[in-house]
């Protein structure tokens, strides 16, 4: 009987990238325990920041500060500082709008979606994909709040009972995005906070000073890990786990219906609703991989975010982006076979009009970049994950620029056709919108536990001293100890 | 988490079914032909809008393509379990795995649609029509022969009087979708043809009968070599087959399916077709795995394998209602002309009531309020009974969503009785199971060779 030669673990594919599949690979790697763990993960909310922090909360809060100087110019001018204009009358807050809920969607998707798919690896991205996800939706609420001319009257946008009887448009989409983007704040922000209680927990009875002792204290809520606390932890998270899923489908749905809905040709497609989720997926998971990358090298997490983790998101984001690349296809596709004159001058006009450059630099970032994450080196390498991701998120935003200004500046009225030419104030709110991104984000990484440690330690082979008795493989385990065949085993 | 200790597989489930199977494929595919002669007798004898060889025509598509769907649902179970590297499944992967090499004995199905096709009757498909339909005539003969040269004749004399055709239609709706036919089928000439439709759906066969057949093949050398080098293998050919597999059933479901009403479109048709697949496949993996049991074929199976199988045919329940209401209310919503037809003549209108009416809310019902009610029970994906009977109703549901989608083009005034195409889903899903039951012979009906068998054998859903 001749002897399998197995050679999985070479130089080229360390650490737990193994394939292997007689075996489930670590998820923490290392001479890692609990403790270490903690200490890893607690000591950057403890310690005073490192300096890149300072340069990048600098930068952050500056640009912070731009968006709200540019928003009071707004409030105080009115929307003509805007480029919009008809029949562009949609421009850069509703591309800003969609960008940033689509970055939002990675969050629960990890948190939600794979925690009912038991994929154990997102425990060591899921907290701070989740903050992401909390203040990539405050970016994105915060454009149609301004959009809508007399900002101060935005509470019209919700139904309340007034003496006038004068009640929102129910069947306007925008309005449904109230509800849909309104209740996936909601429940992002409870699923978040709820995960994160044992660990503030864990940072409040570290914590060496009385004003960390009373803020973690008063924000742990009472936490102390007796069994009666964790079993209702888990119901807590498995029922909201259940409830985000739905919301991570609905939401993006209904942003899509914001188009789609419409009679016009670009906007008017049937696969809109899991075309955009898919794509908000796809650019959520670049953003994830954008901050983990450097997060993981700057805090020291390289055994807790590994090399797997990495591959893993990057083989989420090349499958979401060949559903992008269906619907691109589709697209073209049923505008030809339609037969209606309209759609195809849509789809021509798309790529060869004047706004021929924005549609290939979407298809070049979205389509043809990422595409290097095939390769098992460049998705080994970080300067091959950052291209992707980077492409990723350049193509994303232009694939809504696409979709709001080639649709809309060449309509059915030749007469009327007019070019978009974004003002310095686009501009500047759309950098400052990162500006309030990354200084929450920064603020995060600061005060709160970047990693779920509790949950992280779940998934570590000493939470499972007695694996032996049991059947399942788990993380780091052999699955491949069973074998009723004689033969197979003297093959081993 | 698991509390038990490690099961071990019975040695009759590493043996090669053998004849057992091929008695089951014999029996299945006299189900088959019996089947498909019926429907094509209760089609010749049904009273109905056309001829009986014209009502035929839809029966068969819908038992063909209801088969199929089954057929393509297993090999996309195939295919993702591969892409997640799932353990689970191991112990009825199997099962799924010889429903989707089975894809390949239904290419035979298709030979009755070519016929149909290149018969240039126009039936099931009006783009087929060797003589193009004008209304308020008889027809634009094309004699004989229906030569190429003459129907493009034909075209050329409806491009050129679309505009008076339209005038003087003006205000008689009929008028006005009969000579929008005539220009949508001429305008999609290139795609809606004979040989178009031949080179496709070749194409797609080929396509998914390698990939059924090498992913059969592939794990039963496993269970031969041991080999873990398979699976990678297997592993690394799954997104390229998804790939290759989303790509032909779009396609397939476009101009198999979607031509049905050449002037209509929508971009998530293929989608569409995709998720009721993959309920239609679901319901007969676990109804299957049920029987096996029952004959003592197959006993590693437990109950907490039938719990994930449950959740997915849950998950794609609300996935079919996701899209079908997606689809519907965007082309409700938005209204446009050449859109609503489809959704009328399928009774999904207030305004205009034909036979479909109830059927609409038979699906709305049927297909996702009280299969969601019903299976969102954990105890009811953990109960057998109950588990079987939730399946067969969805595959009943699944069968009357593809008779939605085929039927209402020839008839929807009035409700077409559905024997001859109930009869072809039978005769055609048992040629389907017969192919199945055919691969079998060959092979054990666990994968017992794959290196995450022990996941499977162990596992436990928490």
């Amino acid at each position: 009987m001749t002897t399998l030669d197995l050679q999985y673990d070479t130089p080229a594919n360390p650490g737990n990238l193994t394939d292997d599949p007689r075996q489930r690979a670590p998820l923490v790697t290392g001479d890692n325990d609990f403790t270490s763990v903690t200490n890893k993960v607690a000591r950057l909310a403890e310690k005073w920041p490192d300096l890149w922090w300072w340069v990048a909360f600098f930068i952050a809060l500056n640009l912070f500060g731009l968006l709200q100087v540019l928003i009071g110019y707004l409030v105080l001018t009115g929307v003509g500082v805007w480029g919009n204009n008809q029949p562009v009358s949609w421009g850069f807050p509703i591309i800003n709008f969609v960008f940033w809920v689509g970055i939002g969607h990675a969050g629960t998707l990890i948190s939600a979606i794979l925690y009912l798919f038991r994929q154990n690896w997102r425990t060591g991205i899921n907290r701070f994909a989740e903050a992401m996800t909390i203040f990539a939706v405050m970016c994105a609420g915060m454009f149609p709040g301004i959009h809508v001319g007399r900002p101060w009257l935005a509470y019209w946008l919700f139904p309340i009972p007034n003496q006038m009887d004068a009640w929102p448009q129910f069947r306007s989409p925008l309005l449904w995005d109230v509800f849909a983007v309104g209740t996936y704040a909601t429940v992002s922000l409870l699923f978040w906070y709820v995960g994160m209680v044992p660990d503030l927990a864990t940072l409040r009875d570290r914590a060496t000073n009385r004003l960390s002792q009373i803020a973690y204290g008063i924000l742990s809520l009472g936490w102390c890990g007796s069994s009666r606390h964790w079993h209702r932890f888990e119901r807590a998270y498995l029922i909201l786990a259940a409830l985000a899923t739905p919301l991570v489908l609905s939401v993006h749905s209904v942003v899509s219906f914001d188009f789609a809905v419409a009679q016009l040709p670009g906007w008017h497609s049937t696969i809109f609703p899991p075309y955009f989720v898919a794509g908000a997926i796809y650019g959520g998971f670049a953003m994830v991989i954008t901050l983990a990358v450097p997060a993981r090298k700057l805090f020291g997490l390289e055994e807790i975010i590994t090399e797997r983790h990495i591959d893993n998101a990057c083989r989420v984001m090349l499958g979401t982006g060949m559903i992008v690349f269906y619907a691109y296809s589709t697209e073209f596709f049923i505008a030809w076979y339609s037969g209606e004159h309209y759609e195809r001058f849509v789809f021509l006009n798309r790529a060869t009009g004047p706004y021929a450059w924005a549609f290939w630099t979407m298809i070049f970032c979205n389509l043809i970049g990422p595409q290097v994450l095939w390769f098992r080196q460049a998705r080994h390498h970080w300067l091959g994950v950052m291209f992707a991701a980077m492409c990723v998120n350049v193509g994303m935003w232009f694939e809504r620029f696409v979709i709001v200004i080639t649709s809309l500046h060449r309509d059915f009225l030749p007469s009327s056709w007019a070019m978009f030419h974004p003002t310095w104030v686009d501009l500047g709110m759309l950098a400052g919108s990162f500006g309030l991104f990354f200084t929450f984000f920064l603020l995060f990484c600061k005060f709160l536990p970047v990693i779920a440690m509790a949950e992280v330690k779940t998934v570590m082979p000493q939470a499972h001293a007695h694996s032996g008795e049991h059947g399942e493989a788990l993380p780091g385990e052999d699955a491949a100890d069973y074998r009723p065949d004689p033969h197979w085993v003297e093959r081993r | 988490m698991s509390q038990h200790a490690t099961t071990t597989l019975p040695e009759h489930e590493m043996q090669p079914l053998g004849d057992r199977a091929r008695r089951w494929s014999l029996r299945l595919a006299v189900v088959g032909a019996a089947g498909l002669i019926a429907g094509f007798i209760a089609a010749m004898i049904m009273p109905g809008e056309g001829t009986g060889l014209q009502r035929f025509a839809f029966s068969y598509l819908t038992g063909f393509a209801f088969a199929l769907s089954i057929g393509l649902g297993s090999l996309l179970l195939v295919l993702t379990t591969h892409l997640f590297r799932a353990g689970w499944v191991i112990v009825v992967r199997r099962v799924i795995e010889c429903h989707a090499a089975a894809v390949s004995v239904l290419s035979v199905l298709l030979i009755p649609l070519l016929i149909y096709v290149f018969s240039g009757s126009g039936w099931p498909y009006p783009w087929a029509a060797a003589v193009v339909p004008r209304h308020g005539e008889p027809g634009v003969h094309v004699e004989p022969g229906h030569d190429e040269q003459s129907v493009h004749d034909v075209a050329a004399e409806i491009r050129n009087s679309k505009f008076e055709i339209r005038n003087s239609d003006y205000g008689d709706p009929a008028a006005a979708t009969a000579s929008m036919m005539d220009h949508m089928i001429h305008v999609k000439r290139p795609f809606l043809n004979a040989g178009v439709f031949t080179l496709l759906w070749t194409a797609c066969f080929a396509c998914w009968s390698i990939l059924g057949v090498w992913y059969l093949r592939s794990s039963a050398a496993q269970d031969r070599s041991g080999d873990p080098h398979l699976t990678n293998q297997r592993e690394k050919f799954a997104p390229l087959g998804t790939l290759l597999f989303a790509a032909t059933l779009t396609l397939a479901a476009f101009i198999g399916l979607m031509s049905l009403d050449p002037t209509w479109y929508s971009t998530m048709f293929g989608v569409y077709y995709f998720s009721g697949s993959m309920i239609g496949a679901l319901a007969t993996i676990i109804l299957v795995l049920m029987v096996l049991q029952n004959a003592g074929v197959i006993s590693s199976v437990n109950i907490e394998h039938y719990h994930d199988l449950g959740k997915l045919l849950f998950a794609f329940v609300v996935f079919w209602a996701y899209i079908a209401y997606s689809q519907y209310m965007l082309i409700w919503y938005a209204a446009i002309p050449v859109e609503q037809p489809w959704t009328i003549v399928r009774g999904l209108s207030t305004v205009h009531h034909n036979g479909f009416s109830y059927f609409a809310l038979f699906m709305l019902f049927g297909h996702f309020v009280l299969p969601f009610l019903f299976l969102l029970s954990r105890h009811v994906k953990r109960h057998r009974v109950m588990l079987a009977i939730g399946a067969a109703w969805m595959l009943f549901m699944h069968g009357a969503d593809v008779f939605w989608l085929v039927l209402p083009p020839y008839q929807h005034e009035t409700f077409p009785l559905p024997l001859p195409e109930i009869l072809c889903m039978i005769g055609a899903t048992a040629v389907l199971l017969a192919g199945a039951a055919r691969y079998a012979a060959g092979v054990s009906v666990v994968a017992y060779g794959d290196p995450r068998l022990k996941d499977s054998l162990n596992f436990r859903n928490y």
